[in-house]
């Protein structure tokens, strides 16, 4: 029995090396860690594969999937990164300055050109650990051409080895597009995010197909209220640190799940730091509200209004 | 015929060889050349487009030899191309069949052209326009038989002015042998300097250079095909080869193309060039080809003015390829690694850097700089990242480095909204952009930023923001946990804008 069971496990681990391809069993030994273990054990890989794609969908609505009249004058607007997509860039820059540190490799980061809406800015992405001294950005010219152009400019970043992520704004893709992008990235060790917008509300099935090995969808969730004893006018009507909910929608090998993400600055904010990349913080899993006593002293270390307050006291 | 406007009087600026026959001569006056053949048809004379063919000429001659040059512009009429093919013309199988392969190609464009060769740029000159006989299309002086081939040809074929060859001539001067003889002392003194320079230069006692139409560049390599290739495989390989001899030639001198410039030379007459350039010298075939095929590959279709599509195409083919590093740099010979340095490779990200600039154009791919300045779409700038960015003069982290929260996303130009705000200096407890409602459950602010007064108002202008009102900035969010970055332009001031309240601005999104 136990030889079968070798012999079985020998089988299964085969099939998976068929399924994922040589190139992807050998980038999958080095996946990028979200840093949150439950996330990282949840996925097959320990984090995000590399030699891959990824799909992040941002679902945050966009006020022109709302309102038709809207939609028509501000056509172009529709496209991803100019319109309420702070919440899943934010993530995403969370994810590159991971792969920039990780990796030690440049971002790449493809978007169509909309002429004087250069929207990413970098000393926001900064804050996010993403340093933009070592972040490219390519400007797709936004003509009948930039769907043919920006899957080019994408192939052709995830299969130089030298970048550490490629993420590309890219709209319209067909099954076709994203399994040449996931094979560009298994032959080259990319990570490549493909940021598309998605409605809050559309089911895994209602998306477009896609060879990508991960799909997520991020939207923003409202800040942390803060319970608090002392001063309950002053954090309870500011704007906490960033929250996302981060679903996981389909991953090759895996079962759908959903987090409730934040942002943790590492760095107090009152200390402008010189380092701030090695100062930024990292993601967190919120922690579920449930019934239970207020603690007697400051609760949970680590969020900056708490140390705050601590030191001031 | 063409015509042109010159004192007063419509005259004539060109003349076809039957007008000549019938005694029409350039400088005739229209009405004069009427009145001698009515039949003529006159066409407006374009000095500017007949510079800029025949440049266009000299430049499809740099088949033949990297120095060529448009001549006789200056004087007028006898314009014509100045080739220097010393040590080319084995290339064509000797000098009679590179000047019939001339002629030959040049007539089937349409051209009528005589060809002369001769050891001086002079006698050449000389010998194409008055060469025996008459009938002839190209005429070679042979080598060292300039003086005698010159003599009994008319002064005219020495390039004088008009008035020069007049008092030559009344002088009974009218063989360039009758001029050889004069001693040129006296010659000077009568008609300047002018005659005898043209005689010595003709004759070849003084050097004459050419200045080609462009500077020739010293890693320049050129291929002709036997049959002209229509196919784009085969035009890509042969631009293979010579990529690869290119790269060979520049490792043995150790430098690298910074820039490099391919010639199709197209059966129809016409010259595709097509440029590469890359963030560091180079010399890997591999690297370079893909740039070049990248450009080739979108080459606009040829406009021809070829009756059908069949003739289009054959005058779309390519006879002759020229490639050349117009810039190349000094490149060490570098070790390479033992065993698959693949990841390791530094030149991998400029080799990315390249390609997606060569075909998206170097201004869409770029880096971010900070500069030191607090108003907030001031402190981030960006550069080609195909030039290149030193990282220490940008400035470091520190200038990226935000006193308080930044938004990931900004806008370049900040975004008018509706925003009530029922208390001065508070944020606003709703907004209205692009036509949707917003209720800021939470906000944080204001900050303050103020205009940067030290700059002067000029320089203020080529910033995005045109008015430079001190901005209160607010970190907002809204019921649906979406945050952004509004400001107030403005301050409340109850005494001078009471009727008129600042205006509010959407410029970022937070994460």
């Amino acid at each position: 029995m136990p030889a079968e069971a070798e012999i079985l496990q020998r089988l299964r681990s085969r099939i998976a090396a068929i399924e994922r391809g040589e190139n992807s069993l050998r980038a999958s030994q080095a996946a990028l860690p979200f840093g949150v273990d439950e996330i990282d054990a949840h996925l097959p890989w320990g984090g995000l594969a590399t030699g891959a794609i990824h799909e992040i969908l941002d679902g945050d609505d966009n006020n022109a999937t709302k309102h038709t009249e809207i939609k028509t004058k501000y056509a172009i607007q529709r496209r991803f990164g100019d319109g309420l997509n702070g919440a899943v860039t934010a993530f995403v820059a969370g994810l590159a300055g991971r792969a920039q540190q990780g990796r030690a490799a440049p971002v790449i980061w493809i978007a169509p050109r909309i002429p004087g809406r250069e929207s990413l800015y970098g000393p926001g992405l900064l804050a996010y650990g993403l340093d933009p001294a070592d972040l490219i950005v390519v400007r797709v010219p936004s003509d009948s051409d930039f769907a043919v152009t920006a899957l080019w400019a994408t192939e052709e970043a995830l299969r130089a080895p030298a970048v550490g992520m490629v993420c590309a704004e890219i709209e319209d893709m067909d099954l076709t597009a994203s399994r040449r992008l996931q094979l560009a990235a298994e032959t080259g060790g990319g990570l490549g995010l493909l940021l598309r917008p998605a409605r809050r509300d559309t089911t895994e099935n209602a998306l477009p197909p896609t060879a990508s090995v991960s799909r997520w969808r991020i939207s923003s969730l409202p800040g942390a209220p803060a319970a608090t004893s002392d001063t309950p006018w002053l954090t309870e009507n500011l704007p906490g640190q960033p929250r996302w909910q981060a679903e996981l929608l389909r991953a090759r090998g895996g079962q759908p799940q959903t987090w409730q993400l934040e942002w943790r600055d590492a760095r107090d904010n009152t200390d402008t730091g010189r380092h701030a990349r090695e100062a930024a913080g990292g993601f967190a899993l919120v922690s579920p509200l449930c019934d239970r006593p207020l603690p007697k002293k400051a609760p949970a270390a680590g969020l900056p209004q708490e140390t705050r307050r601590a030191r001031a006291s | 015929m063409l015509a042109a406007p010159e004192g007063g009087a419509i005259r004539l600026a060109a003349v076809t060889l039957e007008a000549q026959k019938a005694g029409l001569f350039p400088g005739q006056t229209l009405a004069d050349a009427r009145a001698l053949s009515p039949e003529i048809a006159v066409h407006d004379h374009d000095p500017g487009g007949d510079a800029a063919a025949l440049e266009a000429l000299a430049d499809w001659c740099g088949r033949y030899t990297p120095w060529a040059a448009a001549s006789g512009l200056e004087t007028g009429g006898a314009a014509g191309l100045l080739l220097d093919v010393s040590g080319c013309a084995h290339l064509f199988g000797g000098e009679a069949a590179m000047l019939e392969d001339l002629t030959g190609r040049l007539a089937r464009v349409g051209y009528t052209v005589r060809a002369g060769l001769a050891d001086t740029t002079g006698a050449a000159w000389a010998a194409a326009r008055f060469g025996e006989p008459r009938k002839a299309v190209t005429i070679i002086v042979p080598s060292g038989e300039h003086a005698n081939a010159l003599a009994p040809l008319p002064i005219a074929a020495l390039r004088l002015p008009l008035d020069t060859l007049d008092s030559l001539e009344r002088l009974g001067l009218r063989r360039i042998a009758d001029l050889a003889a004069l001693p040129r002392a006296g010659l000077a003194r009568r008609f300047g300097e002018l005659p005898a320079r043209r005689l010595d230069q003709a004759l070849g006692e003084i050097n004459e250079p050419i200045s080609p139409r462009a500077p020739a560049p010293v890693w320049r390599l050129r291929t002709a095909f036997p049959e002209a290739l229509g196919r784009e495989e085969d035009i890509a390989a042969a631009v293979r080869n010579l990529t690869e001899a290119l790269c060979n030639r520049l490792a043995r001198a150790e430098r690298g193309a910074r820039r490099l410039e391919l010639c199709l030379y197209r059966v129809g007459g016409r010259v595709d060039t097509v440029e590469a350039g890359t963030s560091r010298p180079m010399r890997d075939p591999d690297h370079l080809m893909r740039l070049l095929k990248e450009q080739l590959d979108r080459l606009p279709e040829p406009p021809t003015g070829a009756p059908d599509p069949l003739s289009a195409a054959a005058e779309a083919m390519v006879e002759t390829l020229t490639l050349a590093a117009i810039t190349s740099e000094p490149l060490q010979m570098t070790q390479t690694g033992l065993e698959g340095g693949r990841d390791r490779d530094p030149a991998a990200l400029e080799r990315l850097v390249d390609r997606l600039s060569g075909r998206l154009g170097p201004d869409n791919v770029r880096r971010f700089a900070a500069r030191q300045s607090h108003l907030p779409e001031r402190v981030q700038a960006s550069t080609p990242a195909l030039t290149g960015t030193d990282p220490v003069k940008t400035g470091g982290h520190d200038t990226w480095q935000p006193p308080l929260p930044r938004p990931p996303r900004l806008l370049t130009r900040p975004e008018p909204v509706e925003a009530v705000a029922p208390v001065p200096d508070d944020p606003p407890v709703m907004f209205r952009w692009r036509g949707e409602l917003h209720r800021v459950t939470r906000a944080e602010g204001p900050e303050r930023i103020a205009p940067e007064w030290w700059r002067t108002p000029e320089a203020n202008s080529g910033s995005t923001v045109l008015d430079s009102n001190t901005r209160d900035y607010y970190r907002v969010e809204d019921d649906e946990g979406r945050r952004f970055w509004l400001y107030r332009d403005g301050l409340y001031d109850r005494h001078r804008n009471a009727d008129a309240p600042p205006k509010w601005y959407l410029h970022g999104f937070f994460g």
